[in-house]
C-alpha cells in the first residue's frame, strides 16, 4: 500500500510545484515518484507468480508490441527527416502547408511503404514454397 | 551573450508534468522485471559473494569503463563495436543527467545555472559525437548479425529490434535537436555538427510548424526512450544489469579450484538436478547471457562438432530459469534465441534430459576456454561438474567407460588398475636411488621437495621417461628431493571432474593426511592437474602446501645456473611448438615458464600455434575425457595436432600427463607423412643436460 501512497503524494507535490511555480520542490516529487515505481514494482515482482493467463499473452505479445510500439513511434521523426531532405534538396518553401496535411501525407507514404514490404515479403514467401512444391 | 540554452524549450507545463508522471510507468516495468529475475536466483543455494567489495569495485570499473575483457585482439571487431555502443550509450545517458540535474536540481534548488558558456558548448559537442559513436556501433553490430554471421553468433529478431531501437532514440534526438536550432536560431548551432545541417535544411518551414513537429518528436523520442527503459528487463538489454552483477560478484575463489561439497554424508541432494541446487550467484550468471558466443570460440566440443556448446548450455538454462518464473524473468516469446529452447520449452521439464542433455554434460573436457573467454565471467565448467554430479552420485547414470575407472580408483587408487606397490617402479631405472618419504623420515631427515608423481607418471610406460627425466634433472640439480611411493595415490582430479564427489574427496584426503604426517611444505609435480588439484583444492580440505609445476622448477634452476644446458638430440635445429596445457595455462596463468625453458635450449626454434596461452585449444584429455570413448566423428586431439603439424614443428613440446597421451595418441591417428614427436618438457632438458648421464637408460 506504501508505493501508491508514494505515487499520489509525488503526483500531488509535482502538481503544486508547477502550480505555485515552486521549481524546487519538482525533484523531491521526481524523487518520491521513483521511489514509489521502484518500490512498487520491485514489491509486485518478488511476490507471487502472475496469472497463467498473463504470462502467456505476454510471451505471446511482448515482443510484437515493442516492434509494432517502435515503427509507430518511428513516424514523426522519419517525417522530420523526409522533410528536411525535400527541404535540402529542392529548397521548397513549406511555410504554406499546415502540419497536419504533412504529417497525414507522411503517414500515407509510410503506409504504403510498410503494404510494399509486406507484398515483397508475401511474395518471396510465396516463391519459396512455389519452389519446395515445383 | 553566453551561449545557453532553454531546458523543455517549446513544451507546455502540462507536457512537463505528464512526462514525470509518465516516467514512472518504465521505471516501475523494470523494477518488476529485475525483480522477477531477482526472485529466481534467490531460490538458489547460498553462497558468500561479498567479500573484498572494495577489490571488487575496481575489477567491475576496468571491465566496464575500459572494456578489459571485452575489447581483445582476437575479437577486435566485436570489442570496438561494443565500446562504440557503450561509449556512444554512456555519454547520451550522462547528457540526459546533466540536462535533468541543470533544470530540476541546480537552478531551482542553488539558483545556479552551470549549462551555459563553454562548458554548453563542448556538451554540445560531446553528444553530437557520442550519438555518432553509438551510430557506429549501432551499423558494425548490424553488419556483424546480418552480413557477417559469424558461426559463433545466433541472432534473433529481439536482437534486431534493439538495435532498431537505439538507433531511433539517436536519431530522434538529433532530429529534435535541429528543429530546436532551426526555430530558436541559435547562433552556436554549428557546433551541434550533426544536428546543424538538418537544421539548415528546415528552416524552409514554416515556424509554427516546425514548433508543432518539435513537440510531436519530443513527445515521440520520449515514449521510445521510457520504452526503452520498460522493454530492458524483459530482453537482451537487461545485460548492463545482470552482467554487471555477476562481474562486481564473480567467484573469486581460484579458478582452477571446484567447490568442494562439504558435508557430503549429510548432505540432501549431491550436485543439480533443479534449478534450486545451483547457487544463487550461478543462477544469476545464467542470466548475464547476452548470446554473444565468445565461449564457442576455442571449445573444442563445439569446435569439433559435439553436442555441447556452452553458450546453449547457459541458455538452455536461462530459458528454464524464465520458463519457470514467468516471462518476467527472461526473453520469451518469438523473439527469443533458439539456443535457450534446444531441447524443448516447458517450466515442468526436468533439468538433466529435459534442458540439457546428458551427452551435452558429458561432451565437456572442462578446459575451462568459455570461461577464459565469457566477456561477464560465467562459469560454465563448475555448473556442469554440480549436474554430473548429480549424475552419478544421485542417478547412478554415467558412461559405461567409466565405471572401471571409479571401480578402480576406490580399490587401488589409480586408474589403471595397477597395483599400488608397483607405483615406485620407475625408480629402478634410476641410477642414482630415489627416496621415498618413509625413509626420509624413518633418517629424520628433511626433503626440499616432495615430488608428487601423480598416476599417469607412475604407471604409463611413456610417461614414466617423463618422471625419470625429470628426476633425473632434480638430481643434477642437487635438489633433496623424495616420492611417496607406494603410499601415493590419484590426487582425486579424475574422480572430481567425472562428478564422483565421494572418491575425490576420500582420495584427496588421503594423500593430505599422508603428507602432512611427514610435514610437507613443497611439492612438485610433472603433471598439469595433479598441479592443479593439490594446489588449487587441497587448502579446502586441510592440504597447505607450496606448489610448483616442474616447468617453472627448471626454469628456475635454469636461471639460477643450478643446471646447465647443452644441444639436445631431439631438437638439433628443429622448431619445437608448445602446446599450454589448460589446467596449467588457463587455471593458473603459467604461459611464461614453459617457454623460457624451451627458448634456452641451444638449436631450438620455438614457433607459436595460432591458438595458444589463454586462446590454447584443449587436447581432449580434461575433465575425465582421457578415460571416455569421444563422441562425433572429429577428434579433439587429432584437430589440435593437425594444428601443431601446420607450424612445422619436428617436435610438440608439452608439460601435462594427460596432454602427452592425447598426443601421442593424435598423431598415430594424424595422416602427415611426417609426423612430429612429442616430447614433455623435462625430456627436452634432461637431454640436453651437460651433467654424466645417472641414469640407466631403459
Amino acid at each position: 500500500m506504501v508505493c501508491p501512497i508514494l505515487l499520489a503524494v509525488g503526483f500531488a507535490i509535482l502538481l503544486v510545484s508547477e502550480s505555485t511555480g515552486l521549481a524546487a520542490l519538482r525533484i523531491v516529487a521526481v524523487g518520491v515518484l521513483l521511489a514509489g515505481a521502484i518500490g512498487g514494482g520491485v514489491r509486485a515482482g518478488l511476490a507471487s507468480e502472475p496469472p497463467a493467463l498473463f504470462n502467456a499473452l505476454a510471451a505471446r505479445f511482448t515482443h510484437t508490441l515493442a516492434r509494432v510500439t517502435i515503427l509507430v513511434l518511428l513516424l514523426p521523426t522519419a517525417l522530420s527527416l523526409l522533410l528536411a531532405l525535400i527541404g535540402a534538396l529542392l529548397r521548397t518553401d513549406y511555410a504554406q502547408i499546415s502540419a497536419f496535411w504533412m504529417m497525414l501525407g507522411a503517414v500515407i507514404a509510410l503506409t504504403l511503404l510498410a503494404v510494399l514490404a509486406a507484398a515483397l515479403t508475401l511474395a518471396g514467401r510465396a516463391l519459396r514454397v512455389a519452389e519446395k512444391i515445383l | 551573450m553566453n551561449p545557453a540554452r532553454e531546458i523543455l524549450f517549446n513544451i507546455d507545463p502540462v507536457s512537463a508534468v505528464a512526462i514525470y508522471i509518465l516516467m514512472t510507468l518504465p521505471v516501475a516495468l523494470l523494477a518488476y522485471g529485475l525483480a522477477r529475475r531477482v526472485r529466481r536466483w534467490r531460490m538458489g543455494a547460498p553462497e558468500n559473494r561479498f567479500e573484498r567489495m572494495g577489490a571488487r569495485l575496481w575489477y567491475l570499473l576496468r571491465m566496464t569503463v575500459l572494456h578489459g575483457r571485452i575489447v581483445r585482439q582476437r575479437n577486435l571487431y566485436g570489442g570496438l563495436m561494443h565500446a562504440c555502443l557503450f561509449g556512444g550509450f554512456v555519454t547520451l545517458l550522462a547528457g540526459t543527467t546533466i540536462v535533468m540535474i541543470e533544470a530540476d536540481v541546480a537552478v531551482p534548488l542553488f539558483g545556479w545555472s552551470f549549462l551555459r558558456g563553454d562548458f554548453y558548448i563542448g556538451f554540445k559537442l560531446a553528444l553530437n559525437a557520442a550519438g555518432l559513436l553509438l551510430l557506429a556501433g549501432i551499423a558494425m553490430a548490424l553488419y556483424r548479425r546480418i552480413v557477417m554471421k559469424p558461426a559463433t553468433q545466433e541472432s534473433s529478431p529481439d536482437d534486431v529490434l534493439i538495435l532498431v531501437w537505439l538507433a531511433v532514440l539517436v536519431v530522434q534526438g538529433y532530429v529534435l535537436q535541429a528543429l530546436r536550432l532551426s526555430l530558436t536560431h541559435d547562433p552556436w548551432a554549428a557546433w551541434s555538427f550533426v544536428s546543424y545541417p538538418l537544421a539548415l535544411a528546415l528552416r524552409s518551414i514554416a515556424p509554427e510548424v516546425l514548433s508543432q513537429m518539435h513537440q510531436f518528436t519530443w513527445w515521440s523520442h520520449a515514449l521510445v526512450a521510457f520504452g526503452l527503459i520498460g522493454y530492458a528487463a524483459y530482453s537482451k538489454l537487461v545485460h548492463p544489469f545482470t552482467a554487471m552483477a555477476n562481474v562486481l560478484l564473480r567467484r573469486l575463489k581460484p579458478r582452477g579450484a571446484l567447490d568442494a561439497i562439504e558435508n557430503l554424508d549429510t548432505a540432501e541432494v549431491i550436485g543439480a538436478s533443479k534449478l534450486e541446487h545451483f547457487s544463487w550467484a550461478q543462477l544469476m550468471s545464467v542470466d548475464a547471457c547476452m548470446h554473444c558466443g565468445r565461449c564457442l570460440e576455442f571449445c573444442p566440443t563445439f569446435n569439433t562438432g559435439k553436442a555441447l556448446r556452452p553458450r546453449d548450455l547457459i541458455l538452455s538454462l536461462a530459458g528454464y530459469q524464465a520458463d519457470q518464473g514467468g516471462v518476467f524473468s527472461g526473453v520469451l516469446g518469438e523473439g527469443a534465441n533458439a539456443g535457450r529452447f534446444k531441447n524443448g520449452r516447458g517450466a515442468d521439464r526436468q533439468l538433466i534430459g529435459g534442458v540439457v542433455s546428458k551427452q551435452e554434460i558429458w561432451d565437456c573436457t572442462t578446459c575451462g576456454a568459455c570461461m577464459e573467454q565469457c566477456p561477464v565471467h560465467i562459469e560454465h565448467v563448475p555448473m556442469i561438474v554440480s549436474l554430473r554430479r548429480n549424475l552419478v552420485t544421485e542417478q547412478n547414470s554415467f558412461p559405461p567407460e567409466v565405471q572401471p575407472i571409479f571401480n578402480s580408483l576406490e580399490r587401488l587408487g589409480n586408474p589403471y588398475q595397477s597395483v599400488p606397490m608397483e607405483r615406485a617402479a620407475w625408480t629402478k631405472k634410476m641410477a642414482t636411488p630415489v627416496a621415498e618419504m618413509k625413509d626420509v623420515a624413518a633418517n629424520g631427515e628433511t626433503v626440499d621437495y616432495l615430488f608428487f608423481v601423480g598416476c599417469v607418471g607412475s604407471f604409463v610406460s611413456r610417461n614414466q621417461k617423463i618422471t625419470i627425466a625429470l628426476a633425473r634433472i632434480l638430481q643434477a640439480a642437487g635438489l633433496k628431493f623424495a616420492i611417496l611411493g607406494k603410499e601415493e595415490s590419484c590426487n582425486g582430479d579424475p574422480a572430481r571432474r567425472l562428478g564422483h564427489e565421494f572418491l575425490a574427496q576420500q582420495l584427496a584426503m588421503k594423500t593430505i593426511e599422508r603428507m602432512n604426517h611427514y610435514n610437507i611444505k613443497k611439492v612438485v609435480t610433472s603433471c598439469a592437474h595433479c598441479f592443479n588439484a593439490i594446489k588449487n583444492e587441497y587448502p579446502q580440505l586441510g592440504g597447505n602446501y607450496e606448489v610448483i609445476h616442474h616447468s617453472q622448477l627448471i626454469e628456475e634452476l635454469i636461471a639460477s645456473k643450478k643446471i646447465s644446458l647443452g644441444e639436445g638430440a631431439a631438437l638439433k635445429n628443429g622448431k619445437v611448438t608448445y602446446h599450454d596445457p589448460c589446467y596449467l595455462g588457463r587455471y593458473n596463468q603459467v604461459y611464461d615458464e614453459p617457454r623460457g625453458v624451451l627458448g634456452r635450449l641451444k638449436g631450438a626454434e620455438v614457433v607459436e600455434m595460432p591458438r595458444n596461452r589463454a586462446q590454447s585449444f584443449c587436447c581432449g584429455g580434461g575433465g575425465g575425457q582421457a578415460f571416455m570413448k569421444e563422441q562425433g566423428a572429429q577428434r579433439i586431439n587429432v584437430t589440435r595436432v593437425k594444428e601443431a603439424i601446420a607450424t612445422g614443428a619436428e617436435v610438440i613440446a608439452t608439460s601435462c600427463a594427460f596432454c602427452m597421451g592425447m598426443f601421442e595418441d593424435g598423431v598415430g591417428a594424424s595422416d602427415a607423412a611426417k609426423k612430429p614427436r612429442v616430447l614433455d618438457l623435462a625430456e627436452l632438458v634432461a637431454e640436453a643436460l651437460q651433467e654424466p648421464a645417472d641414469v640407466k637408460r631403459s
